[in-house]
């Protein structure tokens, strides 16, 4: 009896020794106490009020990764930041075609590379329920210049990402 | 006992058709992608605080014309500069960007494009990032 249950032990073992670092692989790491002030305010300049505003005040408790969060008249968003936009591009392959997932990279290039300079803020991101409308926006100057805001829908037809208002 | 002889015959090879001639026509045109794309940010042990950012990116298949690594380096919340490596070597091309914070710095972030050209042009893309913090 003892015997037959030995590989059973190894195997839930192996299982846990390797579970864990695969949850460890995926981990997403916050961004830095800057940005995360940095996003907090660009999201304030937007309208926007998330779950648990931490940094109010300078508190340095994180923000979510990811969050549902509403605008003043009330729609419902996903945040991001820039940096973790990947986690959208996965959603966005999932839910309509790798071609899209790309589109949604190529119109964050198309909006930011042209106009980005130094002491620009990570951008924020923000993502409508159905993953058909977004909008990026950040800070100039070190946080202390203006918010630059530009907007982008999904072509269904074209599977690709258009840019609706350009930053400014 | 020949015509069941026959009938499997037939049966095999229509069988054979339609999987062998589904799997040709489902093949995609092109076989490239992705072998391995990353953000990365390391302190230097010799400067501390001088944080090495970088992104890389190879390619995989016989289809790849080459590959792209943009990446937007962010120091203290705040953007830095950008770099693009490219390399068009075809099959297992690869591209690294390299930038270097400078001593004393606190905080950083990498936010890297990563691009896959197949032979016609097109592409597909990833994006990673990483952070480092003090």
């Amino acid at each position: 009896m003892l015997k037959k249950l030995i590989p059973v032990c190894v195997g839930l073992a192996v299982m846990a020794v390797v579970g864990q670092s695969v949850l460890a692989d995926k981990e997403v790491q916050q961004l830095t106490d800057s940005s995360q002030k940095y996003q907090s305010m660009t999201l304030e300049k937007l309208g926007v009020q998330l779950n648990n505003n931490t940094f109010k005040g300078g508190s340095a408790s994180e923000l979510p990764v990811l969050d549902t969060v509403k605008d003043a008249q009330g729609n419902e968003w996903t945040y991001v930041s820039y940096l973790h936009s990947n986690l959208i591009e996965e959603q966005l392959e999932e839910k309509y075609s790798e071609k899209v997932a790309t589109s949604f990279i190529d119109v964050q290039e198309k909006i930011l590379d042209p106009i980005i300079q130094v002491g620009d803020t990570i951008p924020v991101l923000l993502l409508n329920e159905d993953l058909t409308l977004g909008k990026m926006a950040y800070l100039q100057e070190e946080g202390e210049g203006k918010l630059i805001l530009a907007e982008f829908k999904l072509d269904e037809d074209n599977q690709e990402w258009i840019v609706t208002k350009r930053a400014k | 006992m020949r015509k069941i002889s026959g009938f499997v015959f037939l049966f095999t090879i229509a069988s054979g058709l339609v999987v062998g001639g589904g799997t040709t026509f489902a093949r995609p045109d092109y076989v490239w992608g992705f072998e391995d794309y990353y953000s990365y940010a390391v302190d230097q042990k010799a400067e501390p605080g001088n944080v090495f950012l970088s992104g890389y990116t190879k390619g995989e298949g016989p289809d790849l014309k080459g590959v792209s690594t943009t990446s937007k380096f962010y120091k203290n919340g705040t953007f830095i500069t950008d770099k693009t490596k490219k390399d068009s070597s075809g099959e297992g091309a690869w591209a690294q960007t390299s930038y270097y914070t400078g001593p004393g710095t606190k905080e950083a972030e990498v936010k890297t494009v990563h691009k896959a050209y197949t032979l016609d042009n097109s592409y597909i893309s990833k994006t990673t990032g990483k952070v480092w913090k003090k």
